[in-house]
């Protein structure tokens, strides 16, 4: 059973990552769409596309690590510890996020 | 549920109609030819190369320049989304607002699911229906 204090962390961490974290891949997305607006060159207009484009897959694997984090909260190591290390335990076990097959 | 009825009310309508879009958006992006765009993702996380002309790595270099289009050079012919490509090189996509566009504001509504989710979490916790595991942190 988890203390009084994991609780109260985890809820912390889940209204701070709502209210901050979470904005991180709108924010940088509305940059580059300014910055695309502003540049002429054909080629910079696609090397940002692709950045969108990459923002928009961390968004959606952010979005998955979480549904993932809630879904395994009680086995092993906690909501807040199974969101971080998402990533980083996909990497060990030899296969890297979003590469199904 | 039945102990958060604001959140039922006001959220989880909104959330469910969300949270289908963007499954089936996911769904895409995984089973889409065989998954080789979320392959083809990957490959530009883990140290590959986007270049601007398909053919940047072919001594017999085709004439048609195509100026519109991002590619990521690969030397496994798996990833490619054409099967019968002679060059390993993967289209990601043209540079078009048409394009852009929605998928920014996909970006948004997958800023407001994750916020949605967080938020029931957070209730849900707060008022004992669900528990947390011991986090190392």
């Amino acid at each position: 059973m988890p203390s009084e204090d994991t609780t109260l962390m985890t809820i912390e961490f889940l209204r701070d990552y709502a209210s901050f974290g979470s904005r991180g891949h709108l924010l940088l997305v509305q940059a580059i769409e300014e910055k695309m607006r502003a540049v002429d060159d054909a080629n910079a207009k696609k090397l940002l596309t692709v950045k969108i484009y990459q923002e928009f897959m961390s968004a959606l694997e952010d979005l998955g690590a979480l549904c993932i984090a809630i879904r395994h909260r009680d086995e092993g190591m906690g909501l807040v510890y199974n969101y971080l290390t998402y990533g980083q335990k996909q990497k060990k076990e030899g296969q890297f996020p979003h590469q199904p097959g | 549920m039945k102990l958060l009825p604001e959140v039922s009310q006001a959220m989880l309508s909104q959330l469910y109609k969300e949270t289908n879009i963007l499954l089936v958006q996911a769904g895409k992006l995984y089973l889409v030819e065989d998954g080789d765009l979320v392959r083809a993702y990957n490959k530009t996380k883990h140290g590959f190369v986007i270049v601007s002309d398909e053919y940047v790595s072919q001594f017999d270099k085709h004439t048609t320049i195509h100026s519109e289009g991002c590619w990521i050079v690969t030397d496994n012919p798996a990833y490619n989304m054409d099967k019968n490509a002679k060059h390993n090189a993967i289209q990601l996509f043209l540079v078009d607002e048409s394009l852009t566009k929605p998928l920014i504001q996909r970006i948004g509504e997958i800023r407001g699911a994750v916020m949605t989710l967080c938020e029931l979490t957070a209730q849900l916790l707060e008022q004992d229906v669900i528990t947390t595991g011991n986090d190392k942190l």
